[in-house]
């Protein structure tokens, strides 16, 4: 604390640490040029640029991420607040990947519906930017710095229809509860910051010991942020705002939201949790038990039910979040690796899925009912192909990348002696069937006789990125070996330092 | 040459769904061809006097998880193999060139073959499974979009649900192989060698029991399969029941038996299979007495039939086990020719109700020359092929409880009577009705010649297989792990 102060900072040092964190840099320089520009240029010109701006910057984050990730990467940087490790280069990558895909499909939505395009381009980067933050935090300060960065600019884009009522609905609704939810976690980050003294994770790593195990302050603590987390990545029985909130929001920001706000939430709980209070393993472990259990079973049960399919996405991921927190129970190396590569697969099926539904939108609204995707296979084929890729993929099935996330999940989960979680986990999955499949009949049941509410308006982009998406999670189910690698050398920053 | 096998149908499949109508037709009659002659090559240089799997193939796949890419075929599954491809080829023949969006019907088709020629070669757990859970998807699809009756999507919903629950199941038994033997891998020769603790073989052994059962299916668990066959269109039957049960008996002796073999826990299980194999054949024979439908009918006989294989499989005995293979060729091979007759029946007097059927043969000779072939040989006639399955089963099963056995006759003395009465009453009972019967004014004319060769590689097969056992029995000692009579 007062240490800070007689610590020389030596040039040499100062582009060692921004190199750690250049990723996070990139990014941040294409938002403020963005920014910039959106001022400067003709009305015109704005969107159109900006996107390119954002694109070029997430695409030179992911180059950067990808450089550093083959030749080396250091630990951390910034005295330990902030770290360029394997762990964070992992989620960079994915983060610049949603965030190009993102881009892409918020680009054709906002001309189908006649909103302004420039704002929400830089408010997506500033969310990434939080979330890079989050993935890379060495301390519980980044932790809600990032948090807050990706929070703020989540609760504005979800708004961003401002006209229309369900979008200001899910803002306020968003800006309430998730405020609540940080509250909760600075509250636990206080009591945790007192127990031990220190902010920095490797620190508390040390200091917190499983002798610390009957500390109030750290059980409060743990317990605070347990409940801010599970707010976070949408587990029950905090999940009641994510329909609501995933519903009203403009279609490119739900699909953008329901994935990397997940990934973003994971990668703060493996790195608190299972990094800075791996000690204390056993109390938190209760905590998220109980929360995955019920995530799996109300998410899977809830999704039956609902008639949009925005709603229906928004449950699913409650019960995907339930299935992932299984593997962070499991923990090390393995159960670490397990769900990057779930998180990883998952961006692909999801985004994918709600990329499929934001081109049925048109200047009336979004079509996310049901029967808005009826004869999607036969209006337009690659769609409805990849529309069941993407839900098989979500169901589970091989050779698709969601088989086999769920196959590392379960796997670290019965190794860990989990084996109650993974059954339950395989029996609300075949809940799940039931409405993925559902998507499924009305994918491929003959055209209706009534005119469709949505015909096609001009969709190039988000086609490409559906394309995009259906491939990676078609081909990434047989080169899972690959990837599993890839998360295993993401898992071993976690592991190290105990 | 084991993965052109399933490659070969998958690529063909893929290819043959964007082709244009007639050219698709060609196109997956050619695969399918080219697969059987593929299996049959396999079949002739098969060395029945090797020990372990031939052919093997294998390629790490996830190294971190031990997970390979490991093909073989051994005495079990070779002849499962040409059976696969023998009924896909007919399925694909039996597809007329006029049926509705043919060409994703006849590319869905070769997938599902491709899926399961896949899971009788995988020797690795978690690429079996992968085969498994693949097969479904094709064959949701055709069951839901070309089905027929009233709820093609109810039925094809249930069968989809039904086997996931089981097959879920068994992914978790997947994975508790992988943790708890110790050695870690998912090869099932080496699986087969260090199995885990009894006490964790009970718990695996019902995991996988419960996929197995679905998929065969053994009662209670087969209430998904009148309404999947009822609706079924029939060249997709041909392969659902010809040979997608048969993988659920392939599953329990190439990965439950070998992998678990001595599971004991609270109570003696030996008998909890073989029970409910037995109350199947009575139960399936039962139901099938008291339909009308005639699809109805040789589905619920056919559940009967799968109880023997079941039995069979449990007795744990050479008997038992070598007859059971032999009652899942014989059963793939009377099953698909009964319904092929069902259908054609329909297609001339356009019913399946047995009350109305009467005096068919007359007009169609030949035609109930073939159904008194395949009728004999589904009643179990000593001379034609079920015969021989039959009494090895109830052989294997007298070693292990006579009462068993005798309870298993219950099926075969049930069989003439629904077979023959069904049989007696379509073809010969005189048409003694008022001139306007219901049958009257039908097309009534005899089989097609295309027709007649469809069936007529089955028909052969009858009694190769009843007079000639041996060909399939003799490769059975080639296994490629021990089955569960070699340490018994």
């Amino acid at each position: 604390m007062i240490a800070a102060a007689q610590v020389t900072y030596t040039a040499a040092q100062a582009w060692s640490d921004l190199a750690q964190i250049g990723p996070i840099v990139a990014v941040t320089v294409a938002l403020l040029v963005a920014v910039v520009v959106d001022l400067l240029l003709p009305r015109g010109l704005r969107g159109p640029v900006v996107t390119v701006i954002a694109i070029v910057g997430l695409v030179s984050a992911l180059a950067i991420a990808a450089y550093r990730l083959v030749n080396g990467y250091g630990g951390p940087a910034y005295f330990r607040f902030v770290s360029g490790d394997a762990f964070a280069l992992f989620f960079e990558m994915l983060f610049a990947l949603i965030g190009v895909l993102a881009v892409i499909v918020s680009s054709s939505y906002v001309r189908r519906r006649g909103l302004y395009e420039a704002e929400l381009q830089v408010l997506t980067l500033a969310a990434i930017v939080g979330m890079m933050s989050l993935a890379a935090a060495g301390s519980l300060v980044t932790v809600f710095l990032g948090l807050e960065l990706l929070s703020i600019a989540l609760y504005v884009s979800c708004g961003y229809n401002r006209i229309e009522l369900p979008s200001q609905e899910s803002a306020a609704k968003y800006l309430i509860i998730g405020g609540f939810a940080s509250a909760f976690v600075l509250y636990g980050m206080a009591l945790i910051y007192g127990a031990t003294g220190t902010t920095v994770l490797s620190d508390i790593a040390t200091r917190v010991t499983s002798d610390s195990a009957g500390n109030p302050l750290l059980l409060l603590g743990v317990l605070l942020m347990g409940v801010g987390f599970a707010f976070k990545v949408s587990a029950a029985p905090f999940h009641m705002w994510t329909p609501d909130v995933y519903q009203g929001a403009p279609l490119p920001v739900t699909a953008f939201m329901s994935v990397a706000t997940k990934a973003a939430a994971f990668a703060m709980i493996l790195r608190v949790f299972n990094y800075g209070l791996g000690h204390l393993g056993p109390e938190w472990q209760v905590l998220l038990a109980f929360t995955a259990a019920a995530s799996m079973v109300v998410g899977n049960l809830m999704a039956i039910v609902q008639a949009s399919l925005k709603r229906m996405l928004a449950y699913s991921g409650v019960a995907h979040a339930g299935y992932i927190l299984v593997g962070v129970l499991a923990g090390g190396r393995a159960g670490v690796a397990a769900v990057l590569f779930y998180l990883f697969g998952y961006v692909f099926m999801n985004f994918g899925a709600f990329a499929v539904v934001s081109t049925l939108s048109g200047p009336a609204g979004d079509g996310d009912l049901y029967e808005d995707l009826n004869g999607l296979a036969y209006r337009n084929p690659t769609l409805g192909v990849l529309m069941s890729v993407f839900m098989l993929s979500l169901a589970g099935f091989p050779p698709m990348v969601g088989f086999f996330g769920k196959v590392f999940l379960f796997t670290a989960g019965i190794s860990a002696g989990w084996t109650w979680l993974v059954v339950l986990a395989v029996l609300t999955s075949v809940v799940s069937v039931y409405y993925y499949f559902r998507v499924l009949f009305h994918v491929w049941s003959p055209l209706p006789e009534a005119p469709v509410r949505f015909a096609f308006g001009p969709v190039r982009g988000p086609v490409t990125v559906v394309l995009l998406a259906g491939v990676f999670a078609v081909a990434l189910g047989p080169l899972s070996g690959f990837l599993l690698q890839v998360g295993l050398n993401g898992a071993a920053p976690l592991l190290s330092g105990r | 040459m084991l993965s052109a096998i399933w490659i070969l149908p998958a690529l063909g499949g893929l290819i043959v769904c964007f082709l244009p109508r007639g050219a698709a037709r060609v196109g997956a009659i050619l695969v399918a061809l080219a697969e059987l002659a593929l299996t049959l090559v396999v079949a002739a240089t098969f060395d029945a006097s090797h020990h372990g799997y031939q052919y093997a193939e294998q390629a790490s796949w996830i190294a971190q998880f031990n997970v390979s890419y490991h093909l073989g075929v051994d005495g079990l599954s070779v002849w499962l193999l040409v059976l696969n491809a023998l009924i896909g080829a007919l399925a694909v023949l039996a597809t007329p060139a006029a049926w509705p969006r043919a060409s994703a019907f006849l590319g869905l088709m070769l997938l599902m073959e491709s899926g399961m020629a896949g899971v009788f070669l995988s020797v690795d757990l978690l690429l079996f499974y992968v085969f498994w859970e693949a097969m479904l998807i094709p064959a949701y699809f055709l069951l839901w979009l070309w089905g027929e009756g009233e709820r093609p999507n109810y039925a094809a919903l249930k069968f989809v649900l039904f086997t996931l629950v089981g097959s879920l199941l068994m992914l978790v038994g997947v994975l508790g192989e992988y943790v708890f033997s110790s050695a870690h891998t998912f090869d099932l020769p080496a699986l087969a060698a260090q199995p885990p603790s009894p006490a964790i073989q009970f718990g695996l052994f019902a995991l996988f029991a419960a996929a197995f059962a679905v998929k065969i299916p053994v009662w209670p668990l087969h209430s998904w399969l009148p309404d999947a066959y009822m609706s079924a269109p029939t060249p997709f039957l041909l392969l659902l029941a010809g040979v997608m049960g048969k993988t659920g008996a392939y599953g329990m002796l190439r990965v439950l038996l070998p992998l678990n073999p001595h599971p004991v826990n609270w109570w003696d299980w030996n008998w909890v299979l073989p029970v409910l194999a037995v109350i199947g054949i009575a139960w399936g024979a039962l139901l099938a007495l008291a339909q009308r439908d005639l699809k109805a009918l040789v589905a619920y006989s056919s559940i009967s039939h799968m109880g023997f294989i079941v039995l069979g499989i449990f007795a744990l005995n050479a008997q038992g086990q070598e007859g059971a293979l032999v009652q899942m060729l014989n059963h793939g091979i009377i099953v698909p020719a009964l319904f092929l007759i069902v259908a054609w029946i329909y297609a001339r007097t356009g019913s399946r109700d047995r009350s109305v059927l009467t005096g068919l043969a007359p007009a169609m000779p030949v035609l109930a020359g073939v159904f008194l072939v395949v009728t004999m040989a589904a009643l179990g006639l000593p001379g034609l092929n079920s015969f021989v399955g039959e009494f090895m089963t109830l052989l294997g099963a007298w070693q292990l409880s006579p009462w068993l056995a005798v309870a298993g006759c219950i099926g075969l003395i049930l069989a003439p009577i629904y077979m023959l009465r069904l049989f007696q009453g379509a073809m010969y009972t005189e048409v003694a009705g008022p001139p306007d019967h219901p049958a009257e004014g039908v097309v009534r004319k005899d089989m097609a010649r295309g027709e007649l060769a469809l069936i007529a590689p089955l028909l052969a097969l009858m009694f190769v297989l009843g007079l000639y056992p041996y060909l399939v029995v003799h490769a059975l000692p080639a296994l490629g792990q021990g089955m569960q009579v070699l340490h018994w």
